[in-house]
Formats: C-alpha cells, structure tokens, sequence
C-alpha cells in the first residue's frame, strides 16, 4: 500500500510537470514568417523598432502569411533593424503582436552588398537556432533585397509562394544551383567555395539573373545566365534543363532546334611534381526537344550525330571560357575541383589549396553528349 | 552468496544492456569529439578503439570462470578485503553516479534545446531521472527487455541516419591515413571513452543465466556498438566533412536538419523522439548496476529495498546533473568522466583480474 502511495504521488508530480504546460504556443497568434530579406542597414523610415543608430547595422525584412482568410492582404511585410539578425528579430515584437516564429522561414534573400562583406556573421543566427532547419534555400538579390519583397505579386498568395517555387530544387527545372544553409556551411570547407542563385527584377518581375560567385562566405562575383549554366556542369550540380544549337554547313545554317538534357560529371586529376591536370567529363543525355529542318531521322543517320557534336562543341566552348574567367578574375574554386587533390594528397595540399592552387592548374574538359531519343516524329 | 537481484536475464538480453548501456546521448557527439583529433580518420580511430571493450570483456568472462557464482560485490571482498573491498564498490557507485549524472544533464540539454525550449530544466531533468528510478525498480529483467524493445527502436531510428547519405561527398574520407600515426593513436584514445558502459558486465555478468556465453554476448554487442559507431562518423564526414563538422554540437542530429522529405518536414523532432527513450538507456542500465552493488553492499534485501536504494542514486543523479552552470562546462565534466572510465572500466577490470590470478586457488576455494 506504501508504495502504490508513493508511486501515486511521483506520478501526480510528473503529470502536474508535464513538459507541454511550458511549450504550449497557440498557433493562431504565432507570426510564421516565410520569407526573409538580409539587408545592411539603410535609412529610412520603414524600419520599426527603438535601437539606437550604432546598433543599427543590419534590416530584416520578413514577408508573414496573414491566418484570417477574412483579411484583404494575404500577408505583412515587417522590417526590423539590428545588430545582427538575431538582434533585428529581437525587435519585432515592438511592432509585431504574438510570438515570431523564425524556423518555418523556407527562403532567405541576402543583398549582394552585405554578400560582399561576408555572410557567416548573418547566417550564424539561422545556423545556432536549434529549431531552424537546415534546407532554408539561400539566394542573393542584385540591389536591396527587401525590394525583392516588395515587388508586387498578384499570381501567388505571396513572393514567399513564388520564391519557394522559383528556388527550391530549380536545379530540377533548369541549370540554376540551389544552395541551402547547409550547403552554404560544408561549401566553405577546404578547397570548397560556395555559389547561389541570383536574383534580379525584371518587367516588375523576379526572376534568376545568374549565379552568384563566392570566395568562402564573401561574394567576390556573378555570372550572367548563360555562364551559369556552364558552372552548373563543371561543378558537378545534376540538373535538368533545355540548350540550343544551331548547325552550320558551308556557312549557312542547316538546322537549328533545341534537347532536354541532363548533366553528370567526372573528375580526374593527375599530378607531375607540382602542376596538377584536372580532366572534367561532363556527360549530357536525353532527348531532341525541337529541330527546325524537318529532315528526317531515318533519312538522315547523321544528323542525330551532328546534333550530339554541335551540342558538345557549343558546352566545351562555354565551359572552357567560363574556366578561364574563373582562373583569371574570379581567382577561387568555384566549380568544385580542388577536393578530387585534397583526396590524393590532403596532408600537403590543405594548407595551400585556398590559396592560389586553382589559377595555377591545367583544366581540360571533355563533354559527351547521348541523345537517347528524338521524339516521336523520325 | 549468490546475487539475486530480483531476478536473472538472458545472454540475449546483456547483448542488448551492454548496447543499451554504451549507445546513448554521446551517439550524437562522437563524430566531432573524434574527428577534432583523428580528422579524416576518425572512423578509423572508432574502429581501433573498440579493442578497449574486447580486452575487458576477456578479463571479466575470464574473472567470472573463476568466481562463477560470485557478484561484483562479493568478488571485490573476496579478492581485496572487506574494507578496500568496499571502497572499491563505493567508488564504483560513485563513479557510475557522476557519470550518469553527466549523460542525464546532456541528454536534458537536448531534449531543452531542441524540443522544449521553455520547459525548465529541471522538470525535464526530474522527468528521466523518474523514468530511470521507475524502470529500475522493475529488476533486472524489466531492463534487459526494455533494452531489446530499444534496440530495435535504435535500428529503426539509425536507418533514419541514412536518409542523409544523399548529400554524401565520398572525397571528404580520403585519403585515408592523413591524420598518422600519432593522429590516429590519440584519436583511438579519445574515442575509447565513447565506448564506457561495458563496465557494466562486472555487475550484470552474475545476473546472466548461461554464463559459458558470456564472451560471446560481450563480443556480439562491441561488433553491434562498433558498427553504429564507425557508421555514424562516417556518415557524418561524409556529409559534413571534418571542418564542417567542428561548428555542430550534435553533429548526428543536424544531420537530419539538412533534408527534408515531403510529409516529414522536420525529421529531426521524430528522430529525437524516438531517441528520448534510447538516451535514458544508460542511465537506467548503470543507475540499477549502482543500485545493485549498494544493496549487495549494505547486505539488505535487494527485492525489498532496491527500489529504495534506486530513489537514493536518482535523487544523487538529479542533483549533481543540476550542479554545471552551463553545456560547456557539462562537455568538460564529460571529458574528466571520460578520464574515470579509463580507471573504473579498463583499470578495474585488469587489477581484479591480475589479484585473482596472484591469489591463485585460496581464491578458487573461498569461491
């Protein structure tokens, strides 16, 4: 009996404990923002909160679904000023009633001016809290990034929609990289360097304007389009998306179209005292899209061919000029080589490889293309 | 006299305490604890460490073919006395107390941290410490199958690790030696800790009904320890690398932050649910041993008076994990308690084993 008593009483001490009573939220007046927008801090008189100047070196720009589907706006846009991100967020509740929830936020948008004075000081805030997820998609906005909010949306409930479809695994859809917190932190590993999405606004629309270039946490370049989609097969990213071609005989096109193609690649590197060869094979397969001609597949054998060769010759051109762009201005290993030497000769090479290791390498490209299919037309 | 502890287990069963026991909350911190020495050959350095548990599982079936039907008690007075005999059991206890302490205040820290941010922490403290005192009073087969239960939980769980893989960069274990010799030989040092909690088998070998399987329930459960070991670090040098992975305290759990499956968005939150049971394995496990030895100690009935004896070392347990101001300073006291194992789980061992081969057969007679 004694010790079904006290048995009793530790279980009434751990049902009035119970944990929950501490973390109960109701998510009605929880803010959930979607959308973030880093920016270095700018006079104006958007910015709530009661900081005084020399704290104010940040502005955090957050897009916030509204719950009550009896509202006109779909969403509110708060921008906050701080120190760092954590110290902006901490002026939110100035201007912003029930708690903030900061860990649901699927996208955050750096300006490429703050990208250029370094990022980790800012992602640290994303990266330490313990309930934010590590996939938040990455990206950098040419200008301010709070314009990016701003821009007027009428096809998605918000510009957090949009941005979260826009971003997330666009390497699916086309040669664009998406890049997360995570693979923001473990590019910046020895010899690594990371790359994101550019945004840019176009005919008061958002769209991806390139790549952003990255020297570890410091964004140091861009690259326009259609560079990016070179970056995207010497670095190894597996995408998925659309190249033209245009063929030439005796100076007069011949045919022109386009293939819906996939990307994989292969690094080997071989070393001869201290100059080091990188030999990158990109393959490409997948199917004819389009072609202008109308000749016929099984007319013509050698068209299939002469497509596949157009194609390789058009990538290995482009890859080889993106690789002397990066050799030249760029200066850092954007397309994820260096590791392949560090995997051979890691004890030697790590001290230097972020260092001048990359310019002074010889990069040879190899494209193969396979055109599996060309439609249902010969 | 022979221990009772209220009942016996199965050789099945220890396989599953001993991995019970070893397997817990430093699961998630090992990569980066290990890696921050042995760099790409951390894995390696987890591997070789496992030989520490393999030699004192060989000195203690090799102790209990000796003394078969004596407990860990029992066998401490036979060997050294009856008063440095009983110091060496208080020690033990104490031992088994601060380092339990420890694990308790991590694995709260956690569970804080990630999944009850305002819940304070000492009700999430008195929370596990209850659960180990409840589930200890139960006796020694209550334990083995919550063990078993857990197990497979651990397996289920383990192959939630995997999901991760996608992200692998196999470049960042190679090449495989960068760290040397001597990297590699501190590195096995370091995670030779990691694997405290077969010291366990002193007490829990009495308790086991086929003691002729004794060796090989040990050796079964390292192989099992080992390979969620290795396969961890590699895992986690795999998806983070070396560097990325010093910046992580609990390397193995944002593992699960860096994916995301559709349905599934937070994958980390079940994973830590699931884990909330695993995490208080060792601490169950070596609360009861504590428990034990104090009641074989004080020579009162353990059916009667374990329980009470369980309140006292969880009521100890609550207090000292509530002593550290802070993580790091529980991350230092982990180390310190790291250092202990050294003396209690390998030293032990050799010198009971060593004073029983020098008092040859008086021993074998007095047995």
């Amino acid at each position: 009996m004694r010790r079904k008593m006290l048995f009793a009483a530790l279980m009434i001490i751990l049902i009035i404990g119970i944990s929950g009573c501490w973390d109960y939220r109701d998510i009605n007046s929880t803010a959930f923002p979607q959308l973030g927008a880093y920016d270095l801090h700018e006079e104006s008189n958007t910015a709530l909160g009661n900081l005084p100047p020399e704290e104010q070196q940040i502005d955090l720009t957050v897009v916030i679904p509204t719950v009550s589907p009896e509202l006109e706006s779909k969403f509110l846009i708060s921008k906050t000023s701080g120190l760092l991100i954590a110290s902006a967020r901490g002026q939110k509740p100035y201007s912003l009633p029930g708690e903030y929830s900061a860990g649901v936020a699927s996208n955050i948008v750096f300006s490429e001016a703050l990208a250029a004075t370094g990022l980790n000081k800012v992602s640290d805030a994303l990266s330490r809290g313990a309930l934010n997820p590590h996939t938040e998609n990455y990206s950098i906005a040419e200008g301010r990034a709070e314009t990016i909010l701003r821009v007027p949306i009428k096809d998605y409930p918000s510009m957090g929609d949009y941005l979260r479809m826009l971003i997330r695994s666009s390497n699916k859809r086309t040669f664009m990289p998406a890049t997360t917190l995570h693979q923001f932190e473990v590019d910046q590993n020895p010899g690594k360097n990371p790359v994101m999405p550019l945004l840019t606004i176009k005919d008061e629309k958002v769209m991806f304007g390139g790549a952003a270039i990255f020297n570890k946490d410091k964004m140091i370049g861009k690259a326009d389009l259609n560079e990016t989609q070179y970056l995207v097969m010497l670095r190894g990213i597996e995408s998925v998306g659309n190249l033209p071609f245009i063929i030439s005989k005796e100076d007069q096109m011949s045919d022109m179209g386009s293939v819906n193609v996939n990307n994989k690649r292969k690094v080997k590197v071989e070393r001869n005292g201290d100059s080091f060869t990188f030999t990158i094979t990109i393959s490409l397969a997948g199917n004819l899209a389009e072609h202008s001609s109308g000749v016929l597949f099984t007319e013509d054998p050698k068209l299939h061919t002469e497509i596949e060769d157009q194609i390789a010759s058009n990538v290995t051109e482009g890859c080889n000029k993106f690789i002397e762009k990066m050799q030249e201005e760029y200066k850092v290993d954007c397309i994820d080589i260096s590791k392949y030497a560090l995997a051979k000769w890691r004890k030697e090479l790590q001290p230097k490889i972020d260092e001048g290791f990359i310019e002074n390498v010889d990069i040879k490209v190899d494209v193969k293309v396979k055109l599996q299919n060309v439609g249902g037309e010969s | 006299m022979k221990d009772k502890a209220g009942s016996t287990i199965t050789t099945k069963q220890l396989i599953f305490i001993i991995v019970g026991s070893q397997v817990g909350i430093r699961f998630l911190y090992l990569p980066r604890e290990v890696s921050k020495i042995a760099s790409e050959d951390a894995w390696l350095a987890v591997f070789l460490a496992a030989l520490a548990p393999v030699i004192i599982i060989f000195l203690i079936d090799r102790l209990s073919k000796r003394m078969p039907d004596m407990g860990f008690t029992q066998m401490s007075q036979t060997l050294f006395g009856k008063f440095l005999g009983s110091s060496l059991i208080v020690l033990f206890v104490a031992y088994v107390i601060a380092f339990e302490s420890i694990i308790v205040r991590i694995f709260s820290e956690v569970t804080k941290l990630y999944l009850l941010p305002k819940t304070p922490l000492t009700v999430v403290l008195f929370m596990y410490v209850f659960n180990i005192v409840y589930i200890g009073s139960k006796g020694a087969r209550v334990i083995g199958r919550l063990n078993e239960l857990l197990f497979y939980l651990l397996l289920a769980n383990f192959l939630v690790l995997l999901i991760p893989l996608g992200a692998a960069d196999y470049t960042n274990l190679l090449p495989v030696g960068t760290a040397g010799w001597d990297g590699i030989a501190r590195g096995t040092l370091a995670a030779i800790h990691f694997y405290a909690g077969i010291e366990i088998l002193l007490v829990f070998y009495s308790l086991v009904n086929r003691k002729d399987e004794l060796l090989k329930a040990g050796m079964i459960a390292t192989a099992i320890t080992t390979a969620l070991y290795v396969s961890i670090v590699v895992i986690c040098e795999l998806v983070f690398g070396v560097n990325g992975m010093q910046g992580q305290m609990f390397p193995a759990l944002i593992l699960l932050k860096v994916v995301q499956i559709p349905v599934i968005e937070r994958l980390e939150f079940i994973f830590l649910f699931f884990w909330l049971g695993m995490g208080a394995r060792p601490a169950i496990n070596m609360g009861f041993a504590a428990s034990l030895s104090l009641t074989q100690l004080l020579k009162i009935d353990e059916k009667k008076y374990l329980p009470y004896v369980l309140m006292f070392v969880g009521l100890a347990i609550f207090i000292i994990a509530l002593l550290p101001q802070d993580i790091l300073s529980v991350f230092k006291l982990s180390n310190y308690a790291g250092y202990a194992f050294y003396v209690i789980g390998i030293a032990y061992p050799l010198i009971f084993y060593v004073t029983a081969l020098a008092r040859g057969e008086k021993v074998k007679q007095n047995a």
